[in-house]
């Protein structure tokens, strides 16, 4: 079973990751695309020809679960456990894809080698939970009775895979107005492939002189796949969850083809009428979106684009829009003073005053903390010794955040600019995008961009003519939370174990192979250019005394509208939750926002009228974290809930320090016994001891948060608590807690027992059914498919 | 030279020192798991956390450099409940028994591991004086015991018990004198009762040098156990038992009943009442109740005798029980070839050659480093209960491995680093490296490589290294 290991292979991946140390996690990820898993003959031979040890090569590659170090199957399946899919049930997901492929308790990948399944950390497509990805299809909104349907129909589909949106050279010439198709992996996943594909087929079938064009991330990700439809005189027309056999219909319904085709303008109506239809249960639904009515106006009303700006509007490939947009603007104010061209707008700015306008603007860092970026940029230049280094921290990892990715994928050179703006305010040469590797798209984008920016004279040894000599790079990450964590990550780039160290010394002073090293998040870098184009006044005049500006937050859960908002900072929860999301659908009420993912806490709807700022956020207990927001309504069981947050971050402990490696355990063994109907009285106050004691004497970040989702549930939601070590769970979300039972109310319509996946109902037609709790697995289908509500759920 | 204040007291430190180090100069204890000097801080037990009063915060002495002006406090009450709570995190992962449960069991404290180990290494005499030591009747135990430490004995899980208590008689019926080791004090103790639990109290603070009269009403000491039946217990092993007891010196007064104590605490220092009587509480008298269980009795005359022996010589009473990590009562299926068994047949005792045989079935699942595991004796300092209390279930135990002297019991890591560390610094082409990630992360020999290949000549410098007996010398380390 073992294949062969060719050295001359494996000496050729070496040759193009390099021979130094840090060349570790590239030559894994690259041993890996080549032979699925690590072998071990070719991890000897790196140790050969290369100055990486034994000791760091299994040190490292055992660490993150994205390396196998045994063989695996020729596609893998992602079950996304993030927030918004494990609420909608993405483990029984898990657990009916196992069974199809026949896989034994332990056993990840089936006999003939054909599939690898694995339970992953957020995909980034919480609009689509639950979400399975199997190799670069993604399938969304997934029951567990769909999983034979699933193999089946990537089987079938896997010769003729969508092409992803790349390439800006491929479309139609433009005309005057323009087909729009968002290409983000919430687009993708939700269809826009196929879209984009029906699209280019039917102007060229009807020879249509229509311009189709890939743009960003739109952030309306419960309405994907959208096309959007831009006359250069008339305001454009949004077209939501279009399916790929609507596009003909909705072409023609706005442009007359060269040949004449009455009988397909005639589909026009009926294609309208569907728009708005419900989706039937048919077929896997690689693009069936739930209807709401997509109240666009409210969810982009009270939204202001800063990082995000010209979402929806631009091409994210196209340099060239990017500056007709007034891309780079900033850059040249900054080059200026260093041999630049003149500036077509606007004083030039040296690096001292560009530091100071960004001081002005009261910018924080968006990573988490929010620590002063106009600070942090100042250490930087200030320490001694060099070359100094900047990084970008685009190792987004809260379960239930997608907000990175999507920036990453739309605003690739909003981001590179607000890099190459930071290297001339801290004098650094040398750029890094840290990556995760589960974002294919976004680590293709950067690369992309940065390889153009470097043909247009943005990058390398004399920007734009200037003396100021940049140059960046794209490192992937291997799927560790911890590497959020800056020193984690430094180590993680040097090619050793990514565990975080005491700070100080900080990375400031000393980051990468001990140099100073600027490290800053995705989002904050995003956010330079529009502040240095509009100045820091236009900034800070949005937000709160202490958080200036806008945030971007992903918007999932149980609300209406979710998708990737940007916010003026000290917008209530109650505003966001309402205006933007559109509230919690129907029937159901506001039980509390999840902000920050597993390092935040929940706040409670009494608390919706707090404002989302760095300040409010910390003394409600909670923090901004990176900017998740998952709504939760009545239905979500808050311990079940803390039970998952810290699953996940004790699954993310680096192991080094002990407070975090066994406290986090010791909580979740808690909870657990909670959410099975184990728990004890003295439970509680356990929780109370330990989690406090978690929070002071853990190393780094990670273990210093990871107790904040029991502390706030604690204090919010004390008597759910309670409630669960005397055995109730009051959400009906526990499973061990709840039983099901049929009332006299049901009609005998067999609905329930042709649902139930375990044959815990017998069908008996027109009679009452019954339910038989020992077959029961507790997985709601009955409840949900009963047409006359006679389930009940005690 | 930064200056600043550590509890309270002024110093003056060489620039680039950690707070650790300054302690240390200054005399201060901080207790320290993972920190070697040569290895350099790895920040990774946290125990040796102190308060900067400056923030309120806990910092890892060891990594902390002291700064100018900076105000620390390295004992108040929230130092000292988070060493606690680190102390009870670690000992939870803990997989490991500090004492073998036969040990533990034995109400009379016999070290049983260490008295096989002697045997098994051949030395039946210091095997015997250890029996003697602790049980003070071997033989007559070696009858009657109940043997509570055979029921617990690890080895009956694999196939059958070590049979300890044909061991101790064994040894007991061998001839030959104990040596009294301590000096003598002057003072003296009179003992109500001979009875096993009064003739073991009397032999024991004679042993600690103090004077001892023990007073019988009847004619004989032991009389309880003189209607046991001669094939159960032949009255000549008592006798010889006994007689060894009046030997050493203790003094016996048959025939003589005490009514009331302050008779006797006008002539003694202390009395010990081993035999039931009703008296009044004092400070100088201390019980040791005869039990129908003999063992016990033994226990109880040891414990009163103990506790009479510090308060004549002004010391706290001794602990009642040290701190002690357990596997349970059973190892799960899984977890048994994590002890590679031998498959020795049970040698039935009756010469030194089947004793020795039986001896070396022993696991030796008492802890390697009894003495100097530093988790025991920090357990032990920061008053944890000598049960941990559970929060999270046992982990499993590993196989235990070997390399020459050095054992690896994997359970008993705390992945504090320092193997890694200092395989890595001599370049050892291996090395142990720090594997997989949180409470998975063990260290192992690179690309998973024999023992051998990941120590290398460094494995007793590691074992002597090891804070806790993860690494550790096979050669028997015992306690006093």
């Amino acid at each position: 079973m073992t294949p062969e290991i060719d050295i001359a292979d494996v000496d050729r991946l070496v040759a193009e990751c390099g021979t130094g140390r840090d060349a570790l996690i590239p030559i894994l990820h690259a041993l890996q695309r080549r032979y699925r898993y690590l072998p071990e003959a070719a991890l000897r031979r790196v140790c050969e020809v290369t100055e990486i040890t034994p000791a760091d090569v299994d040190s490292v590659s055992t660490f993150f679960p994205q390396f196998r170090r045994r063989p695996a199957g020729r596609h893998t399946i992602s079950v996304c456990d993030g927030t918004a899919c494990h609420l909608k049930g993405a483990p029984d997901v898990h657990e009916a894809l196992a069974e199809t492929l026949g896989l034994a308790p332990g056993e990840d990948t089936d006999r003939d080698l054909n599939f690898t399944l694995q339970m992953v950390r957020c995909l980034g497509c919480c609009t689509l939970a639950p979400a399975v990805q199997i190799d670069d299809v993604t399938y969304g909104h997934v029951r567990p009775e769909m999983a034979p349907r699933i193999l089946e129909d990537f089987q079938a589909h896997r010769d003729k895979k969508d092409r992803r949106g790349e390439g800006q050279g491929d479309a139609e010439p433009v005309t005057a107005a323009e087909l729009r198709i968002g290409l983000g992996s919430c687009c993708v996943a939700g269809g826009s492939g196929q879209i984009r594909q029906a699209l280019l087929e039917t102007c060229d079938r009807f020879g249509l002189g229509v311009r189709i064009k890939p743009v960003s991330c739109v952030g309306m990700c419960h309405q994907t796949p959208m096309v959007q439809i831009v006359f250069p005189d008339r305001s454009p027309i949004t077209y939501a969850k279009v399916r790929a056999e609507d596009v003909p219909s909705l072409v023609l319904a706005h442009f007359t083809p060269r040949k004449p085709l009455a009988r397909l303008r005639a589909a026009t109506d009926t294609w309208l009428q569907r728009l708005y239809t419900d989706e039937t249960d048919s077929a896997p639904e690689r693009h069936a979106i739930r209807p709401d009515s997509p109240a666009v106006e409210d969810f982009l009303g009270v939204q202001f684009r800063i990082a995000t700006e010209s979402c929806g509007e631009a091409d994210p490939t196209d340099l060239e829009e990017y500056q007709r947009r007034g891309g780079f603007a900033a850059l040249r104010r900054c080059l200026a003073p260093l041999g630049g061209p003149p500036p077509q707008e606007g004083m030039p700015l040296d690096p001292p005053a560009v530091i100071a306008v960004i001081e002005e603007s009261g910018l924080r860092g968006r990573g988490g903390a929010g620590f002063p970026a106009a600070r942090k940029w100042r250490a930087v230049r200030d320490a001694p010794g060099g070359p100094k280094i900047i990084i970008c921290n685009g190792d987004e990892g809260d379960p239930g955040a997608f907000m990175d990715r999507m920036m990453l994928e739309s605003f690739t050179y909003r981001i590179i600019e607000g890099m190459i703006i930071a290297s001339i305010a801290v004098g650094a040469h040398h750029g890094i995008f840290y990556l995760r590797a589960e974002y294919p798209l976004a680590v293709e984008r950067v690369r992309g961009a940065l390889r153009r920016c470097a043909e247009a004279g943005l990058l390398g040894d004399r920007i734009l003519g200037s003396r100021h000599a940049f140059k960046a790079e794209v490192r992937e990450g291997a799927g560790a939370f911890v590497c959020g964590e800056e020193t984690a990550l430094i180590a993680s780039l040097e090619g050793r174990r990514p565990t975080p160290r005491l700070r100080p010394p900080f990375p400031a002073r000393q980051g990468l192979h001990g140099r100073p090293t600027l490290v800053n998040n995705v989002e904050t870098l995003a956010m330079v250019p529009w502040i240095i184009r509009n100045g820091p006044a236009a900034f800070a005049a949005f937000g709160t005394p202490g958080s200036k500006g806008t945030k971007v937050f992903s918007l999932a859960g149980k609300i209406r509208r979710g998708g990737l908002i940007e916010v003026p900072m000290g917008l209530t929860v109650r505003q966001i939750v309402e205006a933007v999301g559109g509230g919690v659908p129907e029937g159901r009420t506001l039980k509390a926002v999840q902000i920050g993912g597993p390092s935040g806490g929940c706040i409670p709807a009494e608390l919706a009228d707090l404002p989302v700022d760095f300040e409010a956020l910390l003394s409600a207990g909670s923090m901004m974290g990176s900017g998740g927001f998952v709504v939760m309504d009545d239905t979500d069981c808050m311990v079940e809930m803390t039970h998952y947050f810290l699953s996940f971050t004790q699954l993310e402990s680096c192991g080094r320090c002990v407070p975090c490696r066994v406290g986090t355990k010791m909580l979740l063994e808690i909870l657990d016994r909670l959410c099975t109907g184990k728990g004890k009285p003295e439970d509680l106050e356990e929780l109370e001891r330990l989690a406090p004691a978690i929070r002071k004497q853990s190393l780094c970040g990670l273990g210093r948060t990871a107790p904040n989702p029991v502390l706030t549930g604690l204090r919010y939601f004390r008597d759910e608590f309670k409630a669960h070590v005397e055995g109730r769970c009051p959400a009906h979300k526990c499973k061990a807690l709840i039983t099901y039972s049929i009332t006299e109310n049901c009609i005998g319509c067999t609905k329930c027992a042709q649902r139930c996946p375990s044959d815990a109902i017998r069908p008996a037609p027109y009679r009452v059914h019954e339910i038989d709790m020992s077959k029961c697995v507790r997985c709601h289908a009955c409840f949900e498919v009963c047409p006359v509500g006679a389930v009940k759920v005690e | 030279m930064p200056r600043l204040k550590m509890d309270g007291r002024e110093m003056q430190v060489a620039g680039g020192a950690t707070l650790l180090e300054a302690a240390r100069a200054a005399g201060i204890e901080i207790p320290t798991l993972c920190y070697l000097k040569e290895t350099g801080p790895l920040t990774s037990c946290m125990l040796c956390v102190v308060k900067d009063l400056a923030t309120g915060r806990l910092v890892p002495s060891c990594a902390v450099a002291a700064e100018d002006g900076m105000e620390i406090c390295t004992t108040d009450d929230d130092v000292m409940a988070a060493r606690r709570e680190t102390l009870t995190m670690l000992l939870n992962e803990h997989v490991g028994d500090c004492e073998g449960p036969c040990s533990r069991m034995c109400p009379a404290g016999l070290d049983i591991p260490r008295m096989l180990r002697y045997i098994a290494a051949g030395d039946a005499d210091a095997a015997a004086r250890l029996a003697k030591r602790d049980l003070v009747f071997p033989a007559t135990l070696g009858c009657v015991c109940s043997a509570p430490c055979e029921r617990v004995c690890r080895r009956k899980q694999y196939d059958k018990t070590i049979e300890i208590r044909h061991a101790h008689r064994f040894l007991g019926e061998t001839p030959g004198d104990f040596p009294i080791a301590a000096g003598q004090t002057g003072q003296s103790v009179a003992v109500v009762g001979a009875g096993l639990a009064g003739l073991a109290a009397a032999w024991t603070l004679v042993m600690r040098g103090h004077a001892c009269r023990v007073y019988e009403k009847r004619d004989i000491a032991c009389a309880a156990l003189r209607g046991l039946p001669a094939e159960k217990l032949p009255p000549e092993i008592l006798d010889a038992e006994i007689a060894a007891v009046q030997r050493i010196g203790v003094e016996t007064h048959f025939g003589e009943a005490v009514d009331t104590l302050n008779a006797l605490l006008e002539v003694h220092d202390a009395v010990i009442v081993a035999c039931g009587l009703e008296h009044a509480e004092d400070g100088r008298v201390f019980d040791a109740p005869e039990d129908v269980m003999a063992v016990r009795a033994v226990g109880h005359g040891k414990k009163a005798a103990f506790a009479a022996d510090a308060f004549l010589r002004g010391v706290p009473p001794p602990p009642a029980k040290m701190f002690n990590s357990t596997l349970g009562p059973r190892l799960e299926p899984a977890e048994l070839p994590a002890y590679a068994v031998e498959r020795l047949q049970p040698s039935p005792p009756g010469s030194t050659d089947a004793l020795i045989r039986e001896a070396a079935r022993c696991l030796h699942c008492d802890c390697h480093k009894i003495v100097t595991c530093k988790l025991r004796q920090y357990a032990e300092e920061y008053g944890l209960a000598p049960q941990i209390r559970r929060t999270m279930p046992r982990m499993s135990l590993l196989p235990i491995e070997r390399y020459g002297e050095v054992i690896f019991e994997t359970g008993k890591c705390i992945r504090c680093g320092i193997c890694v560390e200092m395989t890595r610094a001599a370049g050892l082409p291996l090395g142990m490296t720090m594997t997989g990630r949180g409470l998975g992360s063990y260290p192992r020999p690179a690309f998973g490589g024999p023992l051998a290949a990941g120590l290398g000549p460094l494995a007793e410098a590691c074992a002597r290294a090891c804070p806790t007996a993860a690494l550790a010398i096979r050669t028997h380390e015992e306690r006093e």
